[in-house]
C-alpha cells in the first residue's frame, strides 16, 4: 500500500491490566497486553493472531473504545478511541453474528444506520447494496435463525458495513465457520477489501487465514499477552485459491508457526 | 411414537368392547334398583370405565394416524380438515367421558347434592343464564381490571428497575421471593380493608400478578447478550436507543411469558378473593352460595363458566404474543 505520511492507527505502549480477586479474597493482576507498539497505514489488512490470552481480542476492544486501556495511548485518525467511536469511524464484526432476532435480515443491516439517523430511502439503498455485496440480497426478508451460520456471519459483515465506515475490526468472525465456508468467506472479504479500500484488523487464531488475508499479520504471544513480531506477507494480489498452495505463502505461514512457538518458549519457566 | 397405529387400534377395540359388555352389565343390573351405592360395583364400574376411555383414545387415534398420516405428509400448508381431524380424538374422549358420568350417575342414583349429572348441570346453566351472565360480568371486570393494572406496574416498575442500579439491588431480591409465595392467602386481608366492592378483587389480582410480570420483565431487560450491548456502544447509540431497540425487544417473550401464566393467577385471584366478600355477584361469589345450599349442579355451571374464561383469557395472551414475537424461538419449525 502507499506510504501515508501518519499512520491511521498508532499503539504507543499500550497495557492492559484486568484487576480481580480470587476466591480466597487475594487480590489478582491479569496482564492482557503489555507495552504493545503498533502502526497500521490506511488501506492495510492487519491480522491478529495467537493462542488464547494473547490479548488480540483485548487489543481490538481497546482500539475499539469498548475498554480503557491501563496505560499508554491509542491514536485513530489522530482521534482517540473514545472520539473515533462517537465519530463513527469503524465497524466492528464479532466472534459471533450478534444479530438481533427481532430484525429481518435486511431490519438488522439497516440498524445502524437507524441509529445514525439515515432517512429511510437511504436505508434501503444502503442496505440493499451491502447484501448484494456480500451476496445476501435474495435473503433480505428472511430472519436471522432461516440462514445458516455462515450466512448470518456475512449479514454481520453487510451490517458492520453499512455506513461505510473507512475502518473495520473483525474479531475472529470465521471463527465459528467450517473450513470450507471459511475459505469461502475469506476470499469474498479480500474482494469486499479490494473494492471499498478499507482498512481491515482482523483477528484470528488460524495461520492460514492470516497469511491468505493479510499484507502484515502481528504475531501475539500470552502470559503477559505481548507483540511477539510483525509478519510483512508479501504474497501478490488478487489472491485466489493457489495463493494457498504457493511455496512462499507456506514460507510465511512457517516464520508465523515459529515465532509463535518461540513466543511460547518461556511458557514452563513461569 | 413407535406403536403401530394398527396395533393401537386393536388393543382400542378390544378396550371398548370389554369396557361395553362390562358397563351395560352393571348398569342394566342397577337401573332403577333401590340399592344406591355397592362398593363392588362402583369400584369395578370405574375400572371399566377407565378402560373404555382408554381404548376411545386408541381406537380414535389409532384411525386418525391411518387416515390422516398418509395425508399429512405430502402437506405443508394449513389444513382446517385436517386438524380437525386430529383434534377427533381428543373431541371423541370427552364425548365419551361425559357420556358415561351421565350414565354412573344415573345408575347409581347419586342425588344432586352430592356429584351433578352433566345434563342437570347443562339445565341448570340455561335456567340461571342471567344471574351466571351477572357474574362472569363481575369476575371479568375484576379480573380484567386488576390485570391490566398489575401488568402495567409490574412492567413500568421492572424498566424502572433496570435503568437503576440501587433499584435492582434493593428490590429485586424481594420481588424474587414475593413472586414465588402464594400472594392469594393475602386475599381476605385485602377485602377486609379495601371493601366489598369490584376493586378490592381487583386490587388482589393486581397484587398476585405485579411480582411475577416484575420478575420477568426485569430479567429480559437485562439479561441482554452482551456483545450485542458491544454493537451498539460500537455505534455510540445513545442509552434511549438501546433501550428501545434492544432492551425491549429482548424483554418480550419474557413478558409474554409472564402475561400467560398471569392470565391463570387473575382468575383465581378473582374467584378466590370473591369468597372472602362481594356485593352480591361473581363466579366466586356464586360458588360459595351455592355451595352453601347443596345447589351442585349451579356451583358447576359457575367452574365451567370460569374454566372456559381461563381457557380463552390464556389464550388471547398466547395469540398476542405470537402476533408480537413471532421471530421468538418457541415458534420457530
Amino acid at each position: 500500500m502507499t506510504n501515508a505520511i501518519s499512520p491511521l492507527v498508532a499503539v504507543n505502549d499500550v497495557s492492559m491490566i484486568y484487576r480481580t480477586r480470587a476466591p480466597n479474597g487475594e487480590a489478582l493482576e491479569t496482564v492482557a497486553l503489555k507495552n504493545a507498539n503498533l502502526e497500521i497505514n490506511q488501506g492495510e489488512f492487519i491480522s491478529l493472531i495467537g493462542p488464547s490470552g494473547c490479548g488480540k481480542t483485548t487489543l481490538l476492544r481497546l482500539l475499539a473504545d469498548l475498554i480503557q486501556p491501563t496505560s499508554g495511548s491509542i491514536g485513530i485518525g489522530g482521534k482517540t478511541p473514545q472520539q473515533a467511536r462517537e465519530a463513527r469511524a469503524y465497524g466492528y464484526v464479532f466472534q459471533a453474528p450478534a444479530l438481533f432476532d427481532w430484525r429481518t435480515v435486511m431490519g438488522n443491516v439497516m440498524l445502524p444506520l437507524e441509529i445514525m439517523g439515515y432517512n429511510l430511502a437511504d436505508r434501503k439503498a444502503r442496505a440493499e447494496n451491502m447484501l448484494a455485496l456480500v451476496g445476501l440480497e435474495k435473503f433480505s426478508k428472511n430472519f436471522p435463525w432461516q440462514l445458516s451460520g455462515g450466512m448470518q456471519q456475512r449479514v454481520s459483515i453487510a451490517r458492520a458495513l453499512a455506513f461505510e465506515p473507512q475502518l473495520l475490526f473483525m474479531d475472529e468472525p470465521f471463527g465459528a465457520l467450517d473450513e470450507i465456508t471459511r475459505e469461502n468467506l475469506n476470499l469474498e472479504l479480500l474482494r469486499l477489501w479490494r473494492e471499498t479500500g478499507k482498512t481491515i484488523i482482523f483477528v484470528t487464531h488460524s495461520i492460514p487465514e492470516a497469511v491468505f488475508l493479510s499484507t502484515r499479520v502481528v504475531v501475539m504471544t500470552p502470559r503477559p499477552g505481548k507483540i511477539e513480531k510483525i509478519v510483512n506477507v508479501d504474497l501478490p494480489h488478487p489472491r485466489d485459491f493457489d495463493t494457498r498452495e504457493s511455496p512462499r505463502f507456506f514460507e510465511i505461514a512457517t516464520e508465523i508457526r515459529e515465532s509463535l512457538r518461540h513466543g511460547h518458549g518461556y511458557e514452563g519457566n513461569e | 411414537m413407535a406403536t403401530k397405529p394398527l396395533n393401537v387400534l386393536l388393543f382400542g377395540t378390544a378396550g371398548v368392547f370389554i369396557s361395553l359388555l362390562g358397563m351395560i352389565l352393571v348398569i342394566a343390573n342397577h337401573w332403577n334398583s333401590s340399592e344406591v351405592w355397592s362398593g363392588l360395583s362402583v369400584v369395578l364400574s370405574c375400572v371399566l370405565a377407565l378402560v373404555g376411555l382408554l381404548g376411545v383414545g386408541g381406537v380414535s387415534s389409532g384411525v386418525v394416524s391411518l387416515l390422516v398420516a398418509p395425508r399429512a405428509k405430502d402437506k405443508t400448508g394449513f389444513d382446517l380438515g385436517l386438524s380437525m381431524i386430529s383434534l377427533l380424538p381428543a373431541i371423541l374422549l370427552a364425548v365419551v367421558a361425559v357420556v358415561l358420568v351421565e350414565a354412573l350417575i344415573h345408575a347409581f342414583q347419586i342425588p344432586v347434592a352430592q356429584i351433578p349429572a352433566p345434563t342437570a348441570v347443562i339445565q341448570k346453566f340455561l335456567e340461571s343464564r342471567q344471574v351466571l351472565w351477572r357474574d362472569t360480568q363481575t369476575t371479568l371486570l375484576e379480573a380484567g381490571i386488576g390485570y391490566v393494572i398489575g401488568a402495567s406496574l409490574g412492567i413500568l416498575m421492572a424498566i424502572l428497575v433496570s435503568r437503576y442500579q440501587f433499584l435492582n439491588k434493593g428490590l429485586m431480591p424481594y420481588a424474587t421471593i414475593f413472586s414465588s409465595i402464594p400472594i392469594v392467602a393475602l386475599a381476605p386481608v385485602i377485602v377486609k380493608a379495601a371493601g366489598l366492592e369490584w376493586g378490592s378483587k381487583a386490587a388482589v389480582v393486581a397484587i398476585t400478578i405485579f411480582f411475577p410480570v416484575l420478575v420477568n420483565t426485569a430479567r429480559g431487560l437485562l439479561e441482554v447478550n452482551p456483545l450485542t450491548i458491544d454493537l451498539m456502544r460500537s455505534y455510540a447509540a445513545d442509552p434511549r436507543r438501546v433501550f428501545l431497540d434492544l432492551r425491549i425487544p429482548n424483554a418480550l417473550p419474557y413478558i409474554f411469558n409472564a402475561l400467560k401464566i398471569s392470565t391463570t393467577l387473575a382468575l383465581i385471584g378473582a374467584i378466590v378473593a370473591e369468597f372472602f366478600g362481594s356485593t352480591g355477584s361473581g363466579l366466586g361469589f356464586r360458588i360459595l352460595v351455592e355451595t352453601g345450599q347443596a345447589s351442585f349442579d349451579s356451583v358447576w355451571a359457575a367452574i365451567n363458566i370460569a374454566s372456559f374464561l381461563g381457557i380463552v383469557f390464556y389464550n388471547l395472551a398466547a395469540l398476542l404474543e405470537r402476533r408480537v414475537t413471532g421471530w421468538h424461538v418457541s415458534f420457530r419449525e
